[in-house]
This record gives structure tokens, C-alpha cells and sequence, in this order.
């Protein structure tokens, strides 16, 4: 009998998986939309059964490889969307999606709530564990498997904010401010499980701080800052926040306590770090108006000078040290601008995701990422080509490797299997890419369309690199929410070309369909050091195109979208300041990769301080060596244009073995064929790059692969030398001053430490000498 | 496959409290794969703790539980009412790769018992 039971017990469907759907049409994601210079909504973070897929066999991707859907508890992101979500709360178990597409015009104002219901109690003990002393997320073997401490470590997963990814807009207070950590909020302890602070908690506090920060916030002078302090949020909330905060002190549950820290921040003058359960955002996105750069300041009345705040002038050497009289303070509301704005926001294709420290990556594999269109004169132009609101029909496409805890906290990790078994991986990258949700979903397409695709690698881990299509054509309009000048647009070097998106890379492609129908796959290959992974990376579908119905000839737009003055080239003698940042990994004493930036882990302390208003050239390192990884840099609030790259594990066509390469770096004294450049492993003033590079027309980039190290051996394995890679950006770091950061998007070395602080600072000069 | 995340709900039933598997009825054992994560999820007002059984489902004494590595017997520290449990157990199989089933109660409450199939 007990036999019969055992048996009975084995033949229950293993968990309800089943394999993923693919074919299905590429699904559209619900909208949040501006109206009338408002974007306007709730974003929700809830706790959700929702299908994700895990490929088969767990081993790195092959053509042969498929996918199974396992009904999992993630954390996602939901809106208030025109159409509405799909329900997946409780039991109801929904279709991944990523968040609602936020979409809005330069010059908006972004009014949104975002709302913490994640019921922290369907994932292992996730709340924050901080305040329990002992910091990381644990199981069976991590944190001791990899020697992590808090707070570089996974931690805190119910604990979210937003990153407004491509933003350039204020970091502070409620805007692109990825240091505060909004709680989940409360629930009822019963079977109704209800979270305490819900839609109506505060709405009546957020629409009048809505209303407030409008008056606040004008459009002619985005460089206002506001809020700035605890008092400027509406008394019912901050009452409420502090009520829920002492209360979740009180509960006896966690040695260290949170309303201190705010209070002590609050005291200080600084911006609150905690809350619970609710939290507005509110920032305008700066509008360039001017039709020149630098900016030109326009005659000022004498009833408007007379109203202007007067402060010291600044010393240092900015893009026009005439045009930023006045720097260093933000301006207030109120008064006449007394600084112009440097840089306005570049209309395209970004993004937005959870940024809380210590949970980046489990948040973002859970679906915690979502597109943000920012419109302006680039989708005006395009549409006056392609015919009125084109733009707002075309292709979305969220790429995600969809997962849960990560490798480590199973005892596996790089190109180690979980479960603590040392199943070798083989180049393991992640988990295969699902758009928008799905894997492996059509878009369809007439014969000789012309789409345009906003594709978003939003993926914890991995690049994808894309080829394309047979039979296809593709142009592209813009990297990562910026818009190709018309001499890039026009370039033959980036047309029909392979697509590299590194993990939060975007881009706008042109897409042309061939003439004839039929389906054809857009294949990928994940990857995490490109030049390494390159080579031996299976190609698998990431979509499939289906070329079906009547002909629709359309041609490529001939000339690129007008390019905002802005954006022109940050030229050598701009630059006033330079900076060496230094990424490594090493292996620890467990053996896991650790991972720094100038040596040090996160530790909240600032690693970089910037003047506001000056331009920087940085020099960009990788001192990674083995297994190589192309860390992929990015800075918040400025793009930036690189201008050098240094690949030390560069390759060439071997020109007698066709299908072979050739390293393009050899030692001094081996003999070269064409294409090749000897360094001196005794001199690393000779490690920069065969032949000089432009800085004309350089792209605008804010993610970028630092191409990992290599080292020289002789004969008998010993390293010679270890020459590491890297890039030179160029940065204005203007309009806006305060805290931000830098770090790796592989989203789990952040969580790991792989991450500093900013500062970007007003110059107030204790002394003048005029 | 392997690498998913399972929450058992610990709920109610009756004086007592019952373990149900995701997605699945109290009683029912909760499937798992090599390498998945597995939490409690307390939903009753008492503290239980998942303790390593036999087969008929008797807990094992404290000298044969193991902590720390993959593939030890430790399944969670007590668990407070309304929350979840810590560290979240790491599923394995054993070298050999068959299927395996663990077998649990709750330490303060003996009557109060689950399984997890472990499969290769």
C-alpha cells in the first residue's frame, strides 16, 4: 500500500511546467502614456505566479535547445495601462511581461507613484536582512560559498526603487534617485493576505504633491530642483511613513532600525533613504530649446535681473564658463533661471528598473525592467517621413533572461553548475532571451516594410549579439536612447551590420523586409567578453520574422532625424579634468569571482567627484584576465562618447588560413602580417590601439564593454605581462549636480560591490580674487 | 532542468497546520529538480520549524543533521508566524542522480509533516 502511495505520489505532474510557447505574435506591452505634458500612472511591484522559462539542457545554449515554463513567484511590475495587465496575483498564474512602457515628450513632467506590494513571505526570507546583523539572503550554502558580506551581497530582494536608465535629469529626492529603498508595504495577517497601504493610502497626499511640484517644476527652467527636503512632501505622507516605520522598528524583528536613519538624514538635510510601501516620483525632463551649443544666454530684463540669485562664480573651465555663471546651486523655484541648461534630454528608446543595492539582479531577471519612450523632434522627423504616429506603431522589443535566485545562492555560478555538483557549464551566459515576455515570438512584416524596432537589452547577465536577418536590411538610428548624427546614419560601416547589445544597451534599428514572404530567424548569441565568446557561441532564435501579404515597398528615411545641437562632439580641448577607473575581478578565498572598481567594493563612500559643469575624459580599465569579461560600464544622469578602444584580445582574418584569426596585439620582435600591431610588454605606454582612432562623430553611449585583459605567457605558461583593455569616454557633467553612480550592468557584480558613488559638486570657492 | 524557486504555504487545518506544495493540495509532496530552491511560507499565527524525517516520518535526532553544504539534510530554522524561512534549502540529488524524497515534520508539531521529491 505504502508502495502504491509512493508511486501514486511520482506520477503528480512535476510542478505544472511545460514547454514554453514559442511562435505566438510578439506581444505588445501595456502603456502608460503622457497626455497633455503629463506622464501620469501608478507602477505597481507585486509578488506573481507567472511562467518563466529555464532552457533544456541547463548547459550553454545550442540550436538544439528548448525551454520549459515553470509557474515561479516573481517580482513584477505592473501599471496603471491602457489596455490593462493580464490578471496574475495569487494563484493565477500569468504570462511573463516586462513593465508597462512608459511613454512621454521631452518636457514633460513625470508625476508617478510607485507602489511596494510585494509579499515578501512566497520568496525565501527576502526582506531585507540588514537588520537582522547578519545581512545576506541565505541558503543552504550561500552566502558562504562565496565569501560575500553585506552589503555586497544578494540582499533585500522586496526592497525596490526605479532607475529612469537614460534619464538626465536630477538624482535627488524624487527623481532619478536609486539610493532610497521603498519597503513592501504591510499585510493583514490573515488568510487575506492584504497589503495595508494600497492605491488610495496616499492618493489624496500625491495628488496635492503632484500639483505642487507642477507649480514647482515650470518648463522653462528644467534645472529647478524640488523637493529638496523631507517638509516638501505632503504631512499626511510623511506622518504616515514615519508612523509605518516605527512601527516596523517596533516589531522586535530587526536589530537595526530605519526611522533613525531617516531621522538623522532628515536632520541633516539630507533626502530620506527609507520608506513603506508608496512613493512619488516627480522630475520634468529637460527640454532643449536653444538651436546652437554651447547655450547662449538671452537678454534678461531688468525686472527679471533684479529677481536673479546672484551666487560666486565659478573658477573651473566648463563648456563656456560664460554660459554657467551661477553654477553649483540648483536653481529655486520661483526665481529667474540664472544658469542655462547644457544638455537636454535625448529623445529615444530607454528605459527603466528596479536599482535597489543587493537586489538588481534578482529583481531585473524577475521582469522588474520596462522600455521608457521619450519622443521629441527625432520621432517628429521620422514621422513626417513614415506618415503621422508611425513611430508610436512600431516594434517594442524588451529582451530579458528571465529567471529567479541567481546560480550563486545554488552553489554554482560563472561557468560553474548549480547545486554545488561542479557540472561544468561550458559558457554558460544566462538564461536564453525572452521578448517582451515570450520566447521565441513572430513579428510579422509585409514584403520590402520598412519597421522600425526599438530593441532594449534589459538583461541582468548577458550581451546579445545579434545578426541579421537573411534576405533582410537594417540601418540603425540610435545607441541607447540617442540618436545617430547623419554622418553615422549614412555611414556604409554601420549598415547591414551585426547588433552587440550589452546588458541595458539600446537601439533603434531600421528594419527592411525582403521582397519575397516567408519566415526567417533573427538569431542571437549571448555573450559576456564578446571577442571571446564570439567565436564559439551557438547562434539560436530570438524572434522569428514572418514576411506575409501584400507588398509594401518603403524606403530607408534618406537622411538621419535632425541632431540636437547638444549632442555635438565633445571636443579634446573641452576637456577640463581626466579620470583612470579601474574594473577587475579576481577569485577569492572561496573561489568565487569577486569583483571591484579601483580596488574597493561598494561601500557607499564616494568613489569619484566630478565639478558640475565640466567636461571629463576617462579612461575606462579592465584588469579582468581570466575568464575574460567585458564588464559593461555605466554611469547614470550624462551620456558619454567614447573616443578609444583598446582590445587586447582583438583578432584578425588570418589572410593564409581562411577561417582562422590572428591576434591583432603581438610582442615586439615577432614578425607581423598586415593588420597586426607589436606592443612592448615592458612598456605600457605602447598597450592603445593599432592605429589612431577618431573622435569625430563619436557614438553617445551610457553602457559600454570594457574589453577585458589579456596575459602574455612564455613557453612555459608564466605570465609575462598583464595587459588589460579599455575605452576612453568623454563626459559633460552638467545641469545637474548631487549623488549618483557608476558600475558593471551585469547586474549581479553590482549587487557583489562592483559599483561607486559620484559626486558631481557645485563649485562654491571659499575666496575671490576679483 | 533545474534552478527554480518553491514556496510551501504552511496554512491552517483544522487545530493543526498543514503543508501545502505550490500550486498543489496539503498533503501532496512538493517536486522539485536537482539544484531548486525551496521556502516555508508561515501563514498561521504559530512558529513551526520543517525538520528532517524518516520515511515514517519521525524526526531525525540532532546529531544526524548536516548544515552548511549542498546536499545536507537542514531545512530551515524556525520560522516565525507570517513570515518566511531561512536559508532557503538547496534541493540535490544524490552522485548517483536518482530521484529522491525528503521526508519532514515540524519540529514543534510532529503530526504536522510534508515530503519533497527531488528529482535527477
Amino acid at each position: 500500500m505504502r508502495k502504491l502511495f509512493f508511486v501514486l505520489l511520482l506520477a503528480l505532474p512535476l510542478a505544472a511546467q511545460q514547454p514554453c510557447p514559442t511562435g505566438q505574435p510578439l506581444p505588445k506591452v501595456p502603456e502608460i502614456a503622457a497626455q497633455n505634458g503629463f506622464l501620469r500612472g501608478t507602477i505597481t511591484v507585486a509578488s506573481a505566479q507567472v511562467m518563466i522559462p529555464f532552457r533544456v539542457p541547463t548547459t550553454a545554449p545550442t540550436a538544439a535547445s528548448t525551454y520549459n515554463c515553470y509557474p515561479q513567484w516573481v517580482r513584477i511590475l505592473r501599471g496603471s495601462t491602457t489596455p490593462a495587465y493580464p490578471a496574475t496575483t495569487g494563484n493565477n498564474i500569468g504570462t511573463a511581461m516586462p513593465g508597462p512602457t512608459l511613454r512621454a515628450r521631452v518636457g514633460d513632467l513625470v508625476q508617478l507613484t510607485l507602489l511596494n506590494q510585494i509579499d515578501p513571505n512566497v520568496f525565501p526570507y527576502s526582506i531585507d536582512q540588514g537588520e537582522k546583523s547578519f545581512g545576506c539572503d541565505q541558503t543552504t550554502v550561500y552566502p558562504a560559498n562565496a565569501g560575500d558580506q553585506f552589503p555586497n551581497c544578494f540582499h533585500g530582494s522586496s526592497t525596490v526603487n526605479i532607475h529612469f536608465h537614460g534619464s538626465h535629469t536630477n538624482p535627488n529626492a524624487t527623481g532619478d534617485n536609486v539610493f532610497l529603498e521603498l519597503r513592501p508595504s504591510p499585510r493583514t495577517q490573515d488568510q487575506a493576505n492584504a497589503p495595508v497601504v494600497n492605491g488610495e493610502t496616499f492618493k489624496s497626499a500625491f495628488d496635492d504633491f503632484f500639483k505642487q511640484c507642477e507649480s514647482m517644476l515650470k518648463p522653462a527652467d528644467p534645472l529647478i530642483e524640488w523637493p529638496t527636503k523631507w517638509s516638501d512632501l505632503p504631512a499626511a505622507y510623511t506622518q504616515k511613513q514615519e508612523e509605518l516605520l516605527k512601527a516596523y522598528d517596533a516589531s522586535g524583528k530587526y536589530q537595526k532600525k530605519l526611522w533613525p536613519v531617516d531621522a538623522r538624514q532628515i536632520a541633516q538635510g539630507a533626502w530620506a533613504q527609507y520608506y513603506i510601501g508608496a512613493y512619488p516620483y516627480c522630475w520634468r525632463i529637460p527640454q532643449y530649446t536653444q538651436t546652437v551649443w554651447p547655450p547662449v544666454q538671452p537678454p534678461v530684463s531688468e525686472s527679471a535681473a533684479a529677481n536673479m540669485t546672484k551666487v560666486q562664480p565659478r573658477h573651473a573651465h566648463g563648456p563656456d564658463p560664460a554660459n554657467t555663471e551661477g553654477a553649483g546651486t540648483a536653481e529655486m523655484p520661483g526665481k529667474e533661471p540664472t544658469r542655462l541648461l547644457q544638455m537636454g534630454q535625448s529623445p529615444g528608446t530607454h528605459w527603466y528598473h528596479a536599482h535597489k543595492h543587493g537586489s538588481t539582479a534578482i529583481n531585473v531577471s524577475n521582469g522588474m525592467t520596462g522600455a521608457f519612450i521619450m519622443e521629441g523632434q527625432y520621432d517628429d522627423d521620422l514621422n513626417a517621413f513614415y506618415g503621422a504616429n508611425w513611430t508610436r506603431t512600431q516594434p517594442l522589443m524588451v529582451i530579458n533572461q528571465l529567471g529567479v535566485a541567481p546560480n550563486l545562492e545554488r552553489g554554482g555560478g560563472g561557468t560553474t553548475g548549480p547545486g554545488g555538483t561542479g557540472q561544468p557549464l561550458g559558457q554558460d551566459k544566462g538564461p536564453g532571451f525572452a521578448v517582451n515576455g515570450q520566447m521565441q515570438p513572430v513579428v510579422s512584416m509585409q514584403p520590402g516594410e520598412v519597421q522600425m524596432w526599438r530593441i532594449v537589452n534589459t538583461s541582468s547577465r548577458a550581451g546579445a549579439y545579434l545578426s541579421l536577418p537573411t534576405g533582410f536590411q537594417w540601418r540603425q538610428l540610435s545607441q541607447d536612447g540617442v540618436q545617430f548624427n547623419n554622418a553615422n546614419y549614412t555611414n556604409p560601416i554601420f549598415q547591414n551590420q551585426p547588433l552587440l547589445l550589452m546588458p541595458g544597451n539600446r537601439a533603434d534599428m531600421l528594419v527592411m523586409a525582403p521582397s519575397r514572404t516567408g519566415s526567417t530567424p533573427l538569431l542571437v548569441q549571448n555573450v559576456v567578453d564578446p571577442t571571446n565568446d564570439l567565436p564559439t557561441a551557438a547562434q539560436v532564435t530570438m524572434l522569428t520574422i514572418k514576411v506575409a501579404g501584400t507588398a509594401k515597398p518603403m524606403q530607408f528615411i534618406p537622411q538621419a532625424p535632425q541632431f540636437p545641437p547638444f549632442l555635438a562632439d565633445i571636443k579634446a580641448n573641452e576637456v577640463t579634468g581626466s579620470k583612470v577607473i579601474r574594473f577587475s575581478t579576481s577569485k577569492g578565498s572561496t573561489g568565487a569571482s569577486d569583483h571591484f572598481i579601483d580596488n574597493k567594493q561598494f561601500s557607499g563612500e564616494v568613489g569619484q567627484v566630478v565639478l558640475l559643469n565640466t567636461v571629463e575624459e576617462w579612461k575606462v580599465v579592465n584588469e579582468t584576465y581570466g575568464p575574460p569579461i567585458a564588464h559593461p560600464f555605466h554611469i547614470h544622469i550624462n551620456p558619454f562618447q567614447v573616443v578609444e578602444v583598446f582590445d587586447p584580445n582583438e583578432t584578425i582574418p588570418d589572410p593564409n588560413n581562411p577561417g582562422k584569426t590572428l591576434p591583432m596585439y603581438v610582442t615586439t620582435g615577432t614578425s607581423t602580417v598586415a593588420g597586426q600591431c607589436a606592443i612592448d610588454l615592458t612598456d605600457s605606454t605602447t598597450w592603445k590601439p593599432c592605429g589612431k582612432q577618431s573622435a569625430d562623430n563619436a557614438i553617445w553611449w551610457d553602457v559600454f564593454a570594457i574589453p577585458s585583459g589579456k596575459q602574455f605567457k612564455d613557453t612555459s605558461g608564466n605570465v609575462i605581462a598583464s595587459v588589460p583593455g579599455y575605452f576612453k569616454m568623454r563626459s559633460r557633467f552638467v545641469d545637474y549636480a548631487g549623488y549618483y553612480v557608476l558600475h558593471c550592468h551585469i547586474l549581479a557584480h553590482e549587487d557583489r560591490g562592483m559599483m561607486t558613488i559620484v559626486e558631481v559638486a557645485p563649485l562654491r570657492s571659499p575666496y575671490s580674487h576679483h | 532542468m533545474a534552478g527554480q524557486d518553491w514556496s510551501i504555504t504552511i496554512v491552517p487545518s483544522g487545530s493543526t497546520a498543514a503543508f501545502q506544495p505550490q500550486n498543489g493540495q496539503a498533503g501532496q509532496p512538493q517536486n522539485t529538480e536537482n539544484s531548486d530552491l525551496v521556502s516555508w511560507n508561515n501563514r498561521t499565527g504559530e512558529q513551526h520549524q520543517p525538520w528532517p524525517a524518516t520515511a515514517d516520518y519521525q524526526p531525525l535526532p540532532d546529531d544526524q543533521i548536516t548544515k552548511g553544504t549542498a546536499g545536507c539534510n537542514y531545512l530551515s530554522d524556525p520560522i516565525e508566524p507570517w513570515e518566511s524561512s531561512q536559508p532557503a534549502y538547496l534541493c540535490t540529488v544524490p552522485t548517483s542522480g536518482e530521484t529522491t524524497t525528503i521526508y519532514y515534520v515540524c519540529k514543534f508539531h510532529p503530526n504536522e509533516h510534508g515530503t519533497i521529491v527531488v528529482n535527477a
